[in-house]
């Protein structure tokens, strides 16, 4: 509840129920493009629903993982409105450690369930290229959000489409195929990303206190 | 004089600007201005005070007890409200109603709807509410000004409460803080900053004049009326009264400025006539004898 609490003070709102909804949408998205792909008998629609949908999707999943971090963050930037009332409030710091570790938890959620129903309708390399991009980009915005920049941050939503046309390409694999990856090696590049993660988010929830008391 | 809050030698340094060391005693039960040119350092006094900023040297005593801004039960008792941004800017009177909740246990929702219907800005159970950004400058200050006033503290710290605010507003806000002080039976006190005292005359008590970091000044406002005086006289007689006055206003007609009520009866012999200011009056002349020193 503690750490609910402190996260709720970052972003005012029950942002659950809207992340809930928003998870709903996506989701939502996914499984009626998966229906149509399955149902329209056309070489183009199908071509056009998988891809333009599962990157659109996946950048609305990233987004919102995005977002929910974000928004904690930018509590302990002194140009965003809002520093002045952040440091004002007891035990400032250790609301922002609680609520960056709650916020990074919750992040992985839509990414997760976008991945899961992404993997049912359109293939199983779904789950992996959002594993990979999720992990990966959680951990750099983790890494950098000691950065004042927000383009460092914004600059890894081209994980997405990189890790896709990776993933494809390493395989060597026409486009008509859909690309896999010997599964070794995809579990080891997960559990390499992974771990990247942890040690961002390690990081991140160490280094809070520290960082809320570092002015500028 | 029993004090709520008081410092010494508090310094804050930037490379480009240093405030202090500043020995401050505000007295308790009242409303104090702290009167400044732009830069002079209200404001970092200020966030200094309410703990948004760490002091390079010096202490300070709060409720004659506290000494660590950083305690939970201090903050509890302190009302802070910055200048400008002080919620973010995507947040509607909802979100800031239940980050209230969540940093304050002696919020009062129901005080906050109520107040913004006073202010007339959007509360919680406005349909279609702005987000702050939305918001002119003065709207998202009288929501900021909701929020602090429907807490239950005992000192009021307001950086410019004013400055956003139309006349008409600037003079309810004033009431407010009077009402504020009166409830309080001589328990709870005001520090709020300004640059426009001439609207903000009636809420004051106790000023305290700063410049370039430094207090150059500070007392009762009545006191401080009757230890300065204004200076009027004919632009001829001027030469045989430039070496008292403080500040100096001089064109081809008439001279006017600030000067020391201890030496009326020799302006008074020269001709020219004195009279006690207004609190307008008084920080106009000390911030141009702060700035022709420099």
């Amino acid at each position: 509840m503690k750490y609910y609490d402190s996260f709720k003070l970052f972003h005012g709102k029950n942002t659950i129920k809207e992340c809930g909804a928003l998870i709903a949408g996506n989701t939502a998205l996914l499984i009626v493009g998966g229906v149509l792909i399955r149902v329209v008998n056309n070489e183009h629609f199908q071509g056009f629903v998988t891809g333009m949908l599962t990157f659109l999707g996946g950048v609305v999943a990233m987004t919102l993982g995005f977002a929910l971090v974000s928004a904690v963050f930018n509590g302990n930037w002194r140009e965003q409105p809002g520093y002045k009332f952040f440091h004002s409030v007891a035990d400032g710091a250790g609301h922002f450690r609680r609520a960056t570790l709650f916020s990074n938890v919750l992040s992985l959620f839509p990414i997760a369930m976008y991945a899961v129903v992404g993997g049912i309708m359109f293939g199983h390399f779904m789950i992996v290229i959002m594993t990979i991009t999720a992990f990966f980009m959680m951990g750099l915005i983790n890494f950098t959000s000691h950065i004042k920049s927000p383009w460092v941050r914004i600059g890894s939503f081209s994980i997405v489409g990189f890790a896709f046309g990776f993933y494809a390409g390493i395989n060597g694999k026409g486009e008509e195929d859909i690309p896999t990856f010997p599964l070794n090696v995809t579990i080891i590049i997960c559990a390499i990303l992974l771990a990247f993660y942890i040690v961002s988010l390690i990081m991140v929830t160490v280094k809070a206190e520290e960082r809320w008391n570092r002015e500028g | 004089m029993d004090t709520i809050l008081s410092s010494k030698g508090l310094t804050k340094k930037y490379s480009k600007f240093t405030l202090g060391g500043i020995d401050l005693e505000l007295p308790k039960g009242f409303a104090t201005a702290l009167i400044g040119a732009n830069g002079a350092g209200k404001t970092t006094l200020i966030d200094v005070l309410c703990g948004v900023i760490h002091a390079s040297a010096g202490e300070v005593t709060y409720f004659g007890e506290y000494k660590d801004i950083d305690s939970a039960e201090l903050r509890e008792r302190i009302g802070y409200c910055a200048a400008q941004g002080f919620f973010p800017a995507g947040w509607k009177a909802k979100d800031i109603a239940e980050a209230m909740s969540m940093a304050y246990a002696k919020f009062d929702r129901e005080r906050f709807n109520k107040l913004c219907q006073e202010l007339e800005v959007d509360d919680e159970n406005t349909k279609r509410s702005k987000p702050m950004y939305k918001q002119s400058d003065g709207n998202r200050m009288r929501t900021a000004l909701a929020a602090v006033f429907a807490r239950e503290t005992d000192l009021l710290i307001l950086d410019e409460p004013g400055s956003s605010l139309d006349p008409l507003m600037r003079d309810r806000l004033c009431d407010r803080m009077r009402g504020y002080l009166d409830d309080g039976d001589g328990e709870k006190s005001i520090l709020f900053s300004t640059h426009n005292i001439a609207d903000m005359e009636n809420a004051a008590d106790y000023v305290v004049f700063m410049d370039k970091g430094q207090i150059i000044e500070q007392g009762f406002v009545e006191d401080l009326k009757d230890k300065y005086v204004i200076v009027r006289g004919d632009a001829a007689d001027y030469d045989n009264s430039k070496a008292l006055m403080l500040s100096h206003n001089v064109n081809k007609t008439v001279f006017e400025g600030l000067a020391l009520a201890a030496h009326k009866s020799r302006f008074e012999a020269e001709g020219a006539v004195c009279e006690r200011p207004t609190l307008q009056q008084l920080s106009i002349g000390m911030l141009k004898y702060a700035e022709e020193r420099r």
